[in-house]
C-alpha cells in the first residue's frame, strides 16, 4: 500500500458490533476480511438482510481518502460479473465510538488476488491465458466503463482477482479517489508525473494504458522498470516512449505486440479504445500508430548536473528542481538551447511571454515562479500543470485541493495556481484542444470566483465541496464522523459535543463551506457576522443562527445536547439583558430549549436583537426615570417642598383657584337672586 | 389675543358704557392696587383679588342699569357706602386669602413632605428591583452635576 495512504485496518480493530446499512446490509466488523481489503480500507464480513446467500464484503473507507461517491453511484447501476461493482453503500453510526464511516458492500470476489501485496511484480502468464483469461474476459467491463464514460483508475496486479480457471477479475475501483492508489508505472506519462491526490478522474484511455501495463508485466512477468523509482520510471517513459520503456527489445508473444503498442500509447489520441481491442479480439489485425519520440537537439543542455537533449526530458527534470529551473530561465542559456539546438521560435517565444509575465507580476513576489511553472508547459505541454513542488492535472485540481488541504504548503501552492490562472494557461499551451477544456476552465472559474471570496463559508474551503460531489466535511469539528450528508451534520456535531470533544462554538469555516451548499436562502449577512472568530459573542449568536437554521431545514431530531453546549456558551448573552424579571423569563426558555434541543427557540431567545433592542430602551428609560426620582428626592430631603419660593408658589396658585371658586358661587347665587 | 385688542375692546366698552366705567374704576381700585404690585407673570394676586372684587361691584352695575345708565346714577352709586363697602369687602376677602393661605399651604407641605420622599425611594426601589443596581449608576453618575447646580 502507498504511503500515503493511513492505514486505518490497523485502527479498526475494536469494532465488534454489528450494525445495519439502510435496513439491506448487515455489517459484521467482528469478522474481518483482510485478503479483500483495498488501500485505506477495512475489510469487513457482510450478509444481506434480503436473504440472498451470495457472500459479501464491506469495506469501511477513510474520509483523508475519501471514495469516489459520483462513481458509486453510477456503477452500482452496472452488472457485471468480471468487475467488483458497488451494490450498496452509505454512512453508518458504528456503536463502539458513535462514529460514523462511509461503507461500500460488494460481492465478494471469486478467487485470489494476482499478487498479495502491491508493489509485487505479477506472474508470468502463457500467450492464452493473457489473450483469453485477461484481455477477452475483461472486455464486457471495458465495455461497461466506455459506454458509460466511467473510469476504473485502479487497474494494478493487487488488484486483479484470478479464478481457479485463470480468469482475471477487475477489483473495486471505488473506495479511494481515481488513482490515488495506483503505482505510477501503471500511469500514463502525465498522470504519473502529478502527485497521487492530482491525478483526477481522467479518462477511461487511462485504464486501456493500465491493462497495456498489466498485459506487459504478465506477457514478461515484470517488465524492464522492475525495481527502479518512480522518478526513473517517468524519465524512462519520456526519454524512450511507454513502450520501449517497458518492453523495449524483449520478447513478447507476437499476436500480443500489437495491443501492446496500442494500450501503451503515449499520445491519448492514438491509443486504443474500446473498438481497437474489440476489433482486434475478432481477429482483425490493426497496426497501431508509432507516437514519435519527442525531438532531439543537435547538443544538449546541461541542467541540475545532467545533459539532457530533449525538451520534454529538461522539463521533467526542471519539476523536481525548482529552484535552479528559476535560475536557468532566468537566464540566456535555456532561451538559446530552444532557439539554436531545437530549433524551435515558438516554444522559445512562449517562454519569452511567459518571462514577460512573470516580470509584471513581479511585485506579487510570486512573478518568477509563475514565468518557471508556464515555461515547463511550454517544453512539455502534455505534462500537468506543475508548480513548485505541487504536479496536477488541469481536472484535478480541486480534488488535489480536498486530499491536501490539511499538508502543510500545499494550500498555498494550490490557491497561487488558482490565482495566477495556470490551468487557463496550461489549457493555452496545449497543442490539440479538447471540447472538455471548456468545461474544465468553467469550472475552474467557479472555483475561482470562491476561492478569492475570503469570507467565512466560501475560500479555499468551498473549493473542496464545489469541485468535489459528495465529498466528506473536512471539518476537525465532526471528528472521525464520515458527514457526506447535510442531514448528518448536525447529529454528528451532537456527539462530538456530547463527547465533550468541543468547546468552543462547532463552527468553522469548513463547517460554512459544505453547509451552505445544501441550505436555502441567502446566508451572506449570517457569513459576515462569522468572519471573525475572536469577537467571540458575535461569533457564537451566529453560530447558534446558522445551526438552527440547519435543524430547521435538515435534521428537525432534537439536538439536546448541542443546544445545551450553545445555551451554555450564550447564557452571559442572558445575563447582558437589564431587566430581571425578563432574564428569569430568558433562563427558564433556555432550559426548556436545552431539554427539548429545539436550537430553533434557543436561537429566538439568545440571538434576538428585536428583545435586546427592547430591553436596552426600557433600561434608558428605567435610568431616565431613576435619576429624575433621585432629583425629585434629593430636592424633597433639601426642604424643597417647604421652601419660602415654593410655598409661596403653590399659596399663589391656590389662593387663586379658591378666589376663582368663591368668586363662581357667589357669582351664581348673585344671578340667582337678581333673576328671581 | 393679544394685550392691545383687548385694551381697545375695553376703551370702546368705557366709551359706550362711560357711567358703568366710572362705577367700577372706582369700585375696583383694590384690584387695580393688586394688579399693580403683582409680580407674577400668571397673575395670581391680581386674580385673587379681582375676581371677588368683581363680584363685590355686581350690586351697585345692576342697579346702574336698572336705572338707565345715567351719570348721576354712577356718582350716586359710587357715593353710596353700601356699594363702596360691599365692593371693598369683597376685595379684602381675596386680600385676605391671598395672605392666609400660605400658612395652611406650609403646613400641609411640611406634613406631606415625608411621604413624598417614602413615595420616591420606593418607586426608586421597585426600579432597582425591575432592571438591577445597573440602574442606579447614572443616578450617581449625573449626581455631581446636580449638587452642583443646587450650589449655584
Amino acid at each position: 500500500m502507498p504511503s500515503y495512504i493511513k492505514e486505518i485496518a490497523g485502527e479498526l480493530d475494536y469494532l465488534q458490533h454489528p450494525v445495519e446499512l439502510d435496513g439491506k446490509f448487515e455489517l459484521l466488523p467482528a469478522e474481518k476480511l483482510p485478503e479483500f481489503q483495498s488501500p485505506g480500507t477495512l475489510a469487513i464480513n457482510a450478509v444481506s438482510m434480503k436473504g440472498q446467500a451470495t457472500p459479501l464484503v464491506a469495506l469501511i473507507c477513510q474520509k483523508e481518502a475519501a471514495p469516489r461517491a459520483a462513481t458509486i453511484r453510477l456503477m452500482s447501476r452496472i452488472s457485471c460479473p468480471v468487475m467488483l461493482v458497488p451494490i450498496g453503500s452509505g454512512t453508518v453510526v458504528f456503536k463502539e465510538d458513535n462514529t460514523r464511516r462511509y461503507v461500500v458492500i460488494f460481492e465478494r470476489p471469486k478467487g485470489k488476488r494476482l499478487v498479495p501485496q502491491a508493489g509485487m511484480s505479477p506472474p508470468k502468464f502463457d500467450e492464452d491465458d493473457i489473450i483469453h483469461g485477461v484481455i477477452e474476459n475483461l472486455l464486457p467491463a471495458f465495455r461497461e466503463l466506455s459506454s458509460r464514460t466511467l473510469t476504473h483508475r485502479a487497474i494494478r496486479p493487487d488488484n486483479i482477482f484470478l479464478t481457479s480457471d485463470r480468469r482475471a477479475i477487475l477489483g473495486e475501483a471505488v473506495s479511494t479517489p481515481a488513482g490515488y492508489a495506483q503505482p505510477v508505472l501503471y500511469e500514463p506519462i502525465d498522470s504519473g508525473m502529478a502527485s497521487p491526490s492530482g491525478r483526477a478522474e481522467g479518462t477511461v484511455l487511462d485504464d486501456y494504458y493500465s491493462l497495456g501495463v498489466l498485459i506487459a508485466e504478465l506477457a514478461m512477468g515484470g517488465t524492464l522498470l522492475d525495481k527502479k523509482t518512480d522518478e526513473q520510471i517517468i524519465e524512462a517513459k519520456i526519454k524512450l516512449g511507454s513502450y520501449g520503456a517497458l518492453v523495449g527489445q524483449s520478447r513478447v508473444p507476437l499476436k500480443l505486440m500489437e495491443p501492446l503498442r496500442g494500450l501503451l500509447s503515449d499520445d491519448p489520441y492514438e491509443r486504443w479504445g474500446i473498438a481497437d481491442l474489440e476489433m482486434w479480439a475478432n481477429g482483425r489485425h490493426l497496426s497501431p500508430k508509432q507516437v514519435p519520440l519527442p525531438q532531439k537537439a543537435v547538443r544538449s543542455i546541461s541542467f541540475a548536473g545532467k545533459d539532457y537533449l530533449t525538451a520534454p526530458l529538461l522539463a521533467n527534470s526542471m519539476r523536481m528542481h525548482w529552484t535552479e529551473s528559476k535560475q536557468l530561465i532566468a537566464g540566456d542559456q535555456l532561451d538559446s538551447w530552444i532557439r539554436r539546438a531545437l530549433s524551435n521560435d515558438d516554444m522559445a517565444s512562449l517562454i519569452k511571454a511567459a518571462q514577460q509575465t512573470g516580470q509584471a507580476l513581479a511585485s506579487t513576489g510570486s512573478g518568477d515562479d509563475r514565468t518557471a511553472s508556464v515555461a515547463m508547459m511550454a517544453l512539455d505541454p502534455s505534462a500537468p500543470i506543475t508548480y513548485k513542488s505541487t504536479s496536477v492535472r488541469v481536472n484535478g485540481l480541486a480534488q488535489a485541493i480536498a486530499l491536501d488541504f490539511f499538508q502543510s504548503g500545499k494550500l498555498e501552492q494550490y490557491l497561487d495556481i488558482i490565482r495566477m490562472k495556470l490551468p487557463q494557461a496550461w489549457v493555452t499551451s496545449q497543442v490539440r484542444t479538447k471540447p472538455e477544456f471548456v468545461a474544465i476552465i468553467k469550472q475552474l472559474e467557479s472555483v475561482e470566483q470562491s476561492v478569492k471570496n475570503m469570507t467565512a463559508g466560501y475560500g479555499m474551503e468551498r473549493a473542496v465541496y464545489a469541485g468535489n460531489e459528495g465529498w466528506p466535511c473536512l471539518s476537525p469539528l465532526v471528528g472521525d464522523n464520515y458527514v457526506d450528508d447535510i442531514k448528518n451534520l448536525l447529529p454528528a456535531l451532537e456527539g462530538m459535543v456530547a463527547a465533550g470533544r468541543i468547546e468552543g462554538a462547532p463552527v468553522d469555516r469548513h463547517i460554512l463551506a459544505f453547509s451552505l451548499k445544501h441550505l436555502r436562502g441567502n446566508q451572506d449577512a449570517l457569513l459576515k457576522r462569522l468572519n471573525d472568530p475572536f469577537k467571540r459573542d458575535v461569533y457564537n449568536r451566529a453560530s447558534l443562527r446558522f445551526l438552527a437554521e440547519m435543524q430547521k431545514q435538515h435534521s428537525p431530531q432534537p439536538l439536546p445536547a448541542l443546544s445545551a453546549h450553545m445555551a451554555d456558551l450564550l447564557i452571559d448573552a442572558v445575563e447582558t439583558f437589564n431587566n430581571t424579571a425578563f432574564r428569569k423569563q430568558l433562563r427558564d426558555a433556555v432550559e426548556k430549549a436545552k431539554h427539548d434541543g429545539q436550537m430553533t427557540t434557543l436561537q429566538m431567545i439568545l440571538d434576538n436583537a428585536h428583545i435586546q433592542d427592547q430591553d436596552k430602551l426600557g433600561f434608558t428609560q428605567a435610568q431616565a426615570m431613576f435619576t429624575n426620582l433621585e432629583a425629585q428626592a434629593t430636592w424633597l430631603e433639601k426642604g424643597g417642598l417647604v421652601s419660602d419660593e415654593n410655598v409661596r408658589m403653590v399659596s399663589e396658585k391656590t389662593s387663586a383657584v379658591i378666589s376663582a371658586v368663591c368668586s363662581g358661587v357667589a357669582l351664581v347665587i348673585m344671578t340667582i337672586s337678581w333673576v328671581l | 389675543m393679544g394685550r392691545l385688542p383687548l385694551l381697545i375692546i375695553l376703551l370702546l366698552l368705557a366709551v359706550f358704557l362711560m357711567p358703568s366705567a366710572i362705577l367700577g374704576c372706582v369700585l375696583m381700585v383694590p384690584s387695580l392696587v393688586a394688579f399693580v404690585v403683582d409680580r407674577n407673570k400668571q397673575r395670581y394676586l391680581t386674580m385673587t383679588v379681582g375676581l371677588p372684587n368683581f363680584c363685590g361691584i355686581l350690586p351697585a352695575l345692576t342697579s346702574l342699569w336698572e336705572r338707565g345708565q345715567t351719570f348721576d346714577g354712577a356718582f350716586s352709586g359710587i357715593a353710596d357706602p353700601w356699594n363702596m363697602m360691599v365692593a371693598y369687602s369683597a376685595a379684602g376677602f381675596g386680600w385676605l386669602v391671598y395672605f392666609g393661605v400660605p400658612v395652611i399651604v406650609g403646613s400641609y407641605l411640611s406634613i406631606s413632605t415625608e411621604g413624598k420622599i417614602k413615595q420616591v425611594r420606593k418607586y426608586q426601589d421597585d426600579l432597582v428591583e425591575a432592571w438591577g443596581e445597573s440602574v442606579r449608576q447614572s443616578a450617581s453618575a449625573a449626581a455631581p452635576p446636580d449638587d452642583k447646580e443646587d450650589d449655584e
